[in-house]
C-alpha cells in the first residue's frame, strides 16, 4: 500500500544524488493493522542513536486485549527523546525506525506539506492520536490507525518504563 | 604525595613508562622473569616493597610462569579484573566514546608516522591500549624540535587520553595484583601519573 | 609512598641502556604537524552516523537463522546500523530487531579474542591466552593420530549454527569423520520428514505463496515472531491480510504474535492439530469439496481407501480432542476448500513437536494435496532451497559449488568393515537387517542411530539429544570434540546430561569450542578459538525464496575481525594444513575471498558486481509454479526407459534406477522428487522402519497414512497434571542472544505463563514463585515410563489470558550462567569467571550499569533456566525432540495465599 522503495538505501545508489529532507513539521502514521509488535523500529532508532539501555525514544507495547485473549502491538514515541532521526533526514532517508519495519506499519511525513502523503493516508485509514492523560511525554505528532479504545488506559509514563506497565516484556517488578 | 608528575618531565618518565607498557602487552616469561631480575630493576621496586627482591630471585619454575599468566589474563583479559583500555574507564555513552577515540588515536598515529603494534606472538593490540597510549606521549615527546614544542603536544595528549583514568587504572591494580611486579606497576603510575 | 624523585630519576636512566624500556612501536622519522593531532577527544564524541560518509555495504544477516540479505552501515571501522537489502527478493529490505544484534555480539567487550587454554580443571573458569600457533599445534597434534590409525570417527565434530553451506563439512570429509552431529532434531526434525515423506529430500520445506493467498491454516506456526524464514512471511502474511481481506486461521496453546494479528485465534489441547487436520479432511471429503481430479493425479493413496481411513476421526472426536467446536472445524474446512487452489496450511513446531506430531504434519500437509493447491497461485508452493547443483528445479541456474578438488565423504559403515565391527551386538543386529538401500547411509550411533532410521533416512537430520547420552554409553568411543556455534551445555533438552558428558575427560579426552562468546558450552572446553562474527567474515548462501525464484547471495566481511578472531573457514584450514597427509590439497588458498570468488565462478554477473549488490536472482526465470507439471524435455525422454507399473521414467546409473519423471495422460511430466514420482501420502516407509526398529506396528508412528492418537502421556492426564511447553520470542534466537543488549533490555525473563483459570485452581497470581515438577515420557521413548521425576524448577508466574487452561509455558533464552554480564543480569559470576578480552573500544563497567533490570537494582533479574528439566525426548523413528509434550505439576511456593485480596 505504501511506497517502501523511496528513502531507503540502495546498494547501487549512492546517496550523493539525494538531497536532504527538509521536514517543518515531523509527524508519524502508525498502521496498528499491520504493526506485529517485532520491535525492529525501536532496536533500530537505538542503534543508530547509540541511546543508552533503560532510555527509550520509542518503545513497543504488548497490551493484553480486554476480553480477548490475544495481545495488542502499540509502538509509542517520545516527545523529548525522540529526535525524528535527523541524520537520516539529513541524508534523504526514512527515519531508522521506518526503514527497519518489517511490515510497513509505520509512515513518516510532513504535517505543515499539504502534498505530503501522510495527510492522505491519515484521512482516508481515519488515524486518530493516542491521548493518555498520564503520559506527559507522549509525541503528539503520531497518529495511529485502528486504535483500539482501551490503550490509552494502559500507557502510563508514554515511551519510558513504568512498574505498572503490564506487558509480558520489558519486565519490571511492582505492579 | 609529592607533585612527582610535574617534576618529572615526559623525557625522564619516558624509559618508565615503556617499561611499563612492555609488561602490560605480554605475559611474563622465563626469559622477561630473568631480566626483570637484573639492575636497577630489584633495586627500584623493592625501595616501595621489600619483598620484591626474594620474589623476583625465585626459580622461575614452569608452575610460577603459568601462575603469572593466569593472573595477566584474570587482570587484563577478563573483564572483571583491571581493563588496560582507555574506553573501558572514561565516562559516557560508549559508542560515540569508541568511535572518538578510535579516530582520535588513529589520527594522532598518523600524524607521529607510527604503525599499529603487533605483539607476537598475540597479534594485534587494541587502539585505546594504555601500553600504546603511553608510548604515543613518549613518541610525541622525542619527535618534536624543541623541548617547548614537545613538551606541549605530548602534554595535550596525556591531558586527552590519560589524564582521566590512569590514576584510577593504577589504583585498581595496586589493589587487584597478587604478585609484586603487576602490584608495583600500578603503584609507579599513580605516582607518575596521578592528579595534579 | 616510599619512592622519592630521586629515586624515578634514577631508575629512569638506568632503565635507557636496557633491553626493557625500548620502544614497542616502529616509527618512521616525521615531523610533528600540530594541526593533524586532533583537537580534543570530547569533540569528537559529538560525532553521528552519517549516511553521506558513512559505506553501505551488502551482507547477509546471521541474527537468526532465516539470513537475509542486509546492508550494514560502516563508518570509521565500525558497524553503526544494520538494515534490509531491498534487492533480496525474500526479505525485500526488511528486517527484524535481531539484525542490529549483530553489532552488539560483535562489539561486545566480553567476546573472545585471542585462544584460550583452560587452567586447571575443565569447567574450573580458569584461563590463559595462547597464540594461534600454539593452539592450532595442539590440536591438530591431537587429531592427526586418529586419522593415521585409521580411526578418524573419533574426531566429532558438533555444531549448532553451521550456515558454512559446506565448507565445514570439506573439513570433516578431508578428515573423514562421518560424525559431523547437529542439532536439527532438537528443532525442526519431526516437520521435516513429514515434507520429505511427501515431496522427496528436496523439499524439506515449503514456500508458500502468501503474496497470493486468501486463506491460511495455521498450526501452531509462529511466523511472525520465531519461524525458520518468518521474516520472510510476515509482510507477505500482513498485506494478504490488510490489503486482500485474507484469512488467517490459528490454533495455539498461547496468545502468540501470530495468534495475536490473525483472523481468527482458537486455543487449542497441545497435540491436537492431528486430529483437528483429519476432521477437516473428512469434511472437505464428505461435502465433495476435495479436489477429486488432483488427487487422483498425483497422490499415491486410493482415494476411497483414504475416505475410509477418515470414518473415525469426525469434527465431534476432533472437539473433544482439541476443544475447537465441531462446527467452527467444519466451517473452516469448508472455508479453506473453498479458498482453493489460492489457500495454503501452514505448521512448524506447534503441531509437530510432539509425540504425534510427526503424523500430525502429514495430516496437515494432506490437506493441501485434497484441494489440489499444490505449487498453485496462492497455495502451497515448492522451490528450490539448496545450493545450486542441477538439482530438481534448480534446472537452468548457474552452478554454485565449492572448488575442486572436492574430498570425498567417508565410506559407510557397512557389515564387514572395521567400523561396523566396533558396534555393539544388539546395533549390529538391527543394521543386518536393514534393506542395502539403508545400509549404504549407515555410519554409526551418533551420525546415524539406528534405532531412529527416519533420522537420516532422506539425509542426516541425526537425533542430537541422544548425542551425549551415547557417549556415556560408549556407543562411540571419542577422542576429540569439537563445538561450533554449539550451545548444547545450555540448550538441550537434560541439558545437565551433556555438561556431565563434556565435563568427563575420560568420555571426552579433548574439547575445543569455536565461538565468538564465551558461553555455557566453550566454558567446558580444552582451548577455545575465537571466531569471527558474521559482520567480519565470508559466506555462501541460499534457502527457498517465498518470492518463489530462486537467488543467491554472499555475506562479506564489512570490517577486519576484532583482536585476534580469525573466520572458521581459515581456522579449519590451518588446521588441516598442520594435521597434512592429503588434507591440505582441499584448502589451497591464502585469501579467503580468493575462495568464494571460485564458489560463484559460474555466476553470470562479475564478483565486483555481486559484492556491490550482495545478491543476484535471475530475474527473468518464471515462478516455481506448478514444478511437477514441467515437461520433460524430448532429449532426456529419448535417454530413459518408462517403468510400465508406476509409468515413472527412469534412467540406469550406477546399476540403480534413477527417476526422472513420470507420465500422466500420456505426457512426460517431471512429477515430485520421490520414489513414485506422485507425493507420497501413503508411506511404507514408516510401518518398515517400525518393523526393523521393534517399533510396536499399533504404535502412531508406525501409520503408513497420516494418522491421530493422543500423546501417550495426555492420556488420562489427571486434574493437577499440566503440559509445560516453551516458545521463543521475536527478539531473540536460541540461546546466544540473551547477551544481545537490546534484545535482553525486552526481553529477560521467562516467567511461567499460564491461564486465568490455571492460576485460580492453583491459587496464585502474577508475581507468585511456583515449582515445577516434571515427569519422563510414556509410549516408545527414551526412558519412558520411569517414574521418577526428571527435574525441578522455580520460577514466578505470570498470568496471561488466552493461554490453554492445561497448558503452562516457559520461554527458552533465559537464565544463562555465563555469555557476560548482559546474559546474566548484571550478576557477579555464578558458575565460573567470565573470559574474555575487551573489545577495541567499549565500556564493561558501563554496560554493567545499564543493565536495569538486574537484581541488583531491584529488577526482576535475567529469569531461569528451563532446559535440565525438559526430558530427553526423541520421537520415535524421526527423532525429533518432542519439546511441548511435558508433563508437570505446579505447586505453589510463596505469594499471598488468596488473589482475590491482591490490590
Amino acid at each position: 500500500m505504501y511506497d517502501t522503495s523511496a528513502g531507503r538505501p540502495h546498494p547501487s545508489v549512492s546517496l550523493d544524488t539525494v538531497p536532504p529532507r527538509d521536514v517543518e513539521r515531523p509527524g508519524f502514521l502508525v498502521d496498528l493493522r499491520r504493526c506485529i509488535g517485532c520491535h525492529a523500529c525501536s532496536v533500530a532508532c537505538k542503534t543508530a542513536h547509540a541511546i543508552p539501555l533503560g532510555e527509550f525514544p520509542l518503545r513497543v507495547r504488548w497490551l493484553p486485549r480486554p476480553d480477548e485473549k490475544t495481545f495488542a502491538f502499540v509502538p509509542v514515541f517520545s516527545e523529548s527523546r525522540c529526535t525524528n532521526d535527523a541524520e537520516s533526514l539529513s541524508a534523504g532517508l526514512e527515519p531508522a525506525c521506518v526503514r527497519a519495519c518489517p511490515t510497513a506499519a509505520l509512515v513518516f511525513g510532513d504535517l505543515a506539506d499539504p502534498e505530503d502523503a501522510i495527510h492522505g493516508a491519515i484521512a482516508e485509514l481515519e488515524a486518530t492520536r493516542l491521548e493518555a492523560p498520564d503520559a506527559d511525554d507522549l509525541k503528539r505528532d503520531v497518529h495511529y490507525v485502528e486504535l483500539e479504545d482501551f490503550v490509552s488506559g494502559k500507557i502510563h509514563r508514554g515511551a519510558q518504563l513504568d512498574p505498572r506497565d503490564e506487558d509480558p516484556i520489558y519486565e519490571q517488578e511492582g505492579r | 604525595m609529592p607533585e612527582i608528575r610535574t617534576i618529572l618531565s615526559a623525557k625522564e618518565r619516558a624509559p618508565i613508562d615503556r617499561l611499563i607498557a612492555s609488561l602490560l602487552v605480554r605475559e611474563v616469561d622465563r626469559a622477561t622473569w630473568i631480566r626483570l631480575r637484573e639492575d636497577p630493576i630489584p633495586g627500584f621496586f623493592s625501595i616501595e616493597d621489600p619483598g620484591f627482591r626474594d620474589w623476583i630471585e625465585r626459580e622461575p619454575t614452569a608452575d610460577r610462569i603459568e601462575a603469572l599468566a593466569e593472573e595477566f589474563a584474570r587482570l587484563f583479559l577478563l573483564p572483571d579484573g583491571v581493563p588496560p583500555f582507555a574506553s573501558a574507564w572514561i565516562e559516557g555513552d560508549r559508542e560515540p566514546l569508541a568511535e572518538a577515540l578510535s579516530t582520535f588515536i588513529g589520527e594522532t598515529m598518523e600524524a607521529l608516522g607510527v604503525e599499529p603494534i603487533r605483539v607476537e606472538p598475540w597479534g594485534r593490540l587494541p587502539l585505546d591500549h594504555l601500553a600504546l597510549l603511553l608510548e604515543l606521549v613518549a613518541r610525541a615527546g622525542e619527535l618534536e624540535g624543541s623541548e617547548e614544542g614537545a613538551s606541549s603536544i605530548q602534554a595535550h595528549l596525556h591531558r586527552e587520553l590519560l589524564g582521566p583514568w590512569v590514576a584510577a587504572f593504577g589504583r585498581s591494580l595496586e589493589a587487584r595484583a597478587t604478585s609484586p611486579i603487576y602490584r608495583g606497576l600500578g603503584s609507579v603510575l599513580v605516582a607518575l601519573h596521578g592528579e595534579c | 609512598m616510599s619512592w622519592t624523585r630521586r629515586d624515578f630519576l634514577k631508575f629512569s636512566a638506568a632503565l635507557s641502556t636496557g633491553a626493557l624500556a625500548g620502544p614497542l612501536l616502529a616509527c618512521s622519522p616525521s615531523t610533528v604537524s600540530r594541526g593533524s593531532i586532533p583537537e580534543s577527544l570530547a569533540a569528537l564524541r559529538e560525532r553521528r552516523l552519517d549516511y553521506r560518509k558513512a559505506r553501505a555495504v551488502p551482507t547477509i544477516c546471521f541474527g537468526c537463522t532465516t539470513h537475509c540479505g542486509v546492508i550494514g552501515w560502516v563508518q570509521d571501522d565500525r558497524v553503526r546500523l544494520v538494515e534490509g537489502n531491498p534487492l533480496d527478493p525474500n526479505s525485500q529490505g526488511t528486517i527484524c530487531s535481531k539484525a542490529n544484534g549483530m553489532i552488539s555480539y560483535t562489539d561486545y567487550p566480553e567476546r573472545i579474542l585471542y585462544p584460550m587454554r583452560r587452567v586447571g580443571p575443565r569447567g574450573g573458569g580458569r584461563w590463559k591466552r595462547i597464540s594461534w600457533d600454539q593452539a592450532l599445534d595442539e590440536i591438530a597434534d591431537r587429531m592427526r593420530p586418529l586419522r593415521e590409525a585409521g580411526t578418524p570417527e573419533r574426531f566429532v565434530f558438533h555444531y549448532g549454527r553451521d550456515k558454512t553451506k559446506g565448507f565445514s563439512k570439506r573439513f570433516t570429509d578431508a578428515f573423514g569423520t562421518p560424525n559431523r552431529l547437529n542439532r536439527r532434531s532438537i528443532c525442526s526434525s519431526n516437520r521435516r520428514a513429514p515434507l520429505m515423506s511427501f515431496y522427496g529430500r528436496e523439499f524439506e520445506w515449503e514456500s508458500q505463496d502468501l503474496e497470493r493467498t486468501k486463506y491460511v491454516l495455521n498450526f501452531g506456526g509462529n511466523p511472525m515472531e520465531a519461524y525458520q524464514g518468518g521474516l520472510f512471511m510476515r509482510k507477505r502474511l500482513i498485506d494478504a491480510k490488510v490489503d486482500r481481506g485474507a484469512r488467517i486461521v490459528t490454533f495455539e496453546v498461547r496468545p502468540s504474535a501470530t495468534a495475536s494479528v490473525s483472523t481468527e485465534y482458537h486455543a487449542v489441547a497441545p497435540a491436537s492439530d492431528g486430529a483437528i487436520a483429519l476432521a477437516m479432511a473428512r469434511t472437505i471429503v464428505d461435502e465433495g469439496l476435495a479436489d477429486r481430479a488432483f488427487w487422483e493425479r498425483w497422490a499415491n493413496w486410493d482415494f476411497d481407501e483414504m475416505r475410509a481411513h477418515l470414518e473415525p476421526f469426525t469434527s465431534a472426536f476432533a472437539e473433544a480432542e482439541s476443544g475447537v467446536a465441531a462446527t467452527d472445524i467444519e466451517r473452516i474446512a469448508r472455508e479453506f476448500a473453498r479458498s482453493a487452489p489460492a489457500c495454503c496450511t501452514m505448521s512448524n513446531r506447534g503441531s509437530a513437536k510432539h509425540y504425534n506430531g510427526v503424523q500430525a504434519d502429514r495430516a496437515i500437509r494432506m490437506l493441501d494435496v485434497l484441494v489440489g493447491n499444490v505449487g498453485r497461485p496462492g497455495g502451497f508452493c515448492l522451490s528450490s532451497l539448496r545450493m545450486w547443483k542441477n538439482r530438481y528445479g534448480q534446472e537452468g541456474l548457474p552452478v554454485i559449488d565449492q572448488p575442486a578438488p572436492r574430498p570425498h565423504a567417508p565410506k559407510p559403515w557397512k557389515p564387514g568393515t572395521r567400523e561396523f565391527e566396533t558396534l555393539p551386538r544388539d546395533v549390529q543386529e538391527r543394521v543386518r537387517a536393514f534393506p542395502e538401500e539403508w545400509q549404504e547411509r549407515y555410519f554409526g550411533e551418533l551420525a546415524t542411530p539406528s534405532e531412529y532410521p527416519l533420522s537420516w533416512h532422506w539425509y542426516a537430520m541425526r537425533v542430537g539429544q541422544l548425542v551425549h547420552p551415547y557417549i556415556q554409553q560408549r556407543r562411540q568411543e571419542v577422542d576429540v570434540y569439537m563445538s561450533y556455534t554449539l550451545g548444547a551445555a545450555y540448550g538441550f533438552p537434560e541439558a545437565r546430561l551433556a555438561r556431565e558428558v563434556l565435563t568427563d575427560e575420560a568420555l571426552i579426552p579433548f574439547h575445543v569450542a569455536i565461538d565468538v562468546s564465551y558461553g555455557e558450552q566453550a566454558a567446558l572446553a580444552d582451548i577455545i578459538l575465537p571466531d569471527a562474527t558474521s559482520l567480519e567474515r565470508w559466506d555462501a548462501h541460499s534457502t527457498n525464496s517465498y518470492g518463489l525464484r530462486p537467488y543467491t547471495g554472499i555475506r562479506q566481511p564489512l570490517v577486519e575481525p576484532l583482536g585476534e578472531a580469525r573466520p572458521a573457514q581459515i581456522i579449519w584450514r590451518d588446521l588441516a594444513r598442520r594435521i597434512g597427509g592429503g588434507m591440505e590439497r582441499y584448502f589451497d588458498f591464502d585469501d579467503l575471498e580468493d575462495y568464494y570468488r571460485a564458489w560463484y565462478a559460474e555466476l553470470p554477473i562479475d564478483w565486483e558486481t555481486f559484492k556491490a549488490r550482495g545478491i543476484w536472482m535471475d530475474e527473468d526465470r518464471p515462478l516455481d509454479y506448478e514444478l511437477h507439471e514441467r515437461e520433460v524435455p524430448a532429449a532426456e525422454v529419448a535417454r530413459a526407459e518408462i517403468d510400465p507399473e508406476s509409468q515413472t521414467l527412469f534412467v540406469q546409473k550406477d546399476g540403480k534406477r534413477h527417476t526422472i519423471g513420470i507420465v500422466r495422460d500420456g505426457r512426460p511430466v517431471r512429477g515430485f522428487p520421490t520414489p513414485s514420482r506422485k507425493i507420497e501420502v501413503r508411506d511404507e516407509t514408516f510401518p518398515l522402519a517400525a518393523r526393523l526398529t521393534g517399533l510396536p506396528a499399533s504404535d502412531i508412528n508406525a501409520s503408513a497414512v497420516p494418522t491421530y492418537a493422543r500423546v501417550p502421556e495426555h492420556v488420562d492426564l489427571s486434574d493437577d497434571e499440566y503440559v509445560l511447553t516453551t516458545f521463543k520470542w521475536n527478539v531473540h534466537t536460541q540461546g546466544r542472544s540473551a547477551y544481545w543488549k537490546h534484545a535482553a533490555e525486552i526481553v529477560h525473563t521467562n516467567p511461567v505463563m499460564m491461564a486465568p483459570v490455571t492460576a485460580e485452581r492453583l491459587g496464585v497470581a502474577t508475581g507468585d514463585e511456583v515449582e515445577l515438577t516434571t515427569y519422563r515420557p510414556k509410549g516408545a521413548s527414551d526412558r519412558s515410563g520411569e517414574r521418577d521425576p526428571v527435574g525441578r524448577l522455580r520460577n514466578r508466574v505470570r498470568v496471561v489470558p488466552g493461554m490453554h487452561p492445561r497448558v503452562v509455558a516457559c520461554a527458552h533464552h533465559s537464565g544463562h550462567w555465563e555469555h557476560g554480564v548482559v546474559a546474566r543480569g548484571g550478576e557477579p559470576t555464578i558458575a565460573s569467571a567470565r573470559v574474555g578480552m575487551n573489545a577495541d573500544t567499549s565500556e564493561l563497567d558501563a554496560l554493567a550499569r545499564e543493565i536495569w533490570w538486574s537484581k541488583d537494582r531491584g529488577g526482576v533479574g535475567h529469569g531461569v533456566a528451563i532446559n535440565d528439566v525438559y526430558p530427553i525426548n526423541p520421537a520415535p523413528l524421526v527423532g525429533g525432540q518432542n519439546w511441548f509434550d511435558n508433563v508437570c505439576r505446579i505447586r505453589r511456593v510463596s505469594g499471598q495465599k488468596d488473589p482475590r485480596t491482591r490490590a
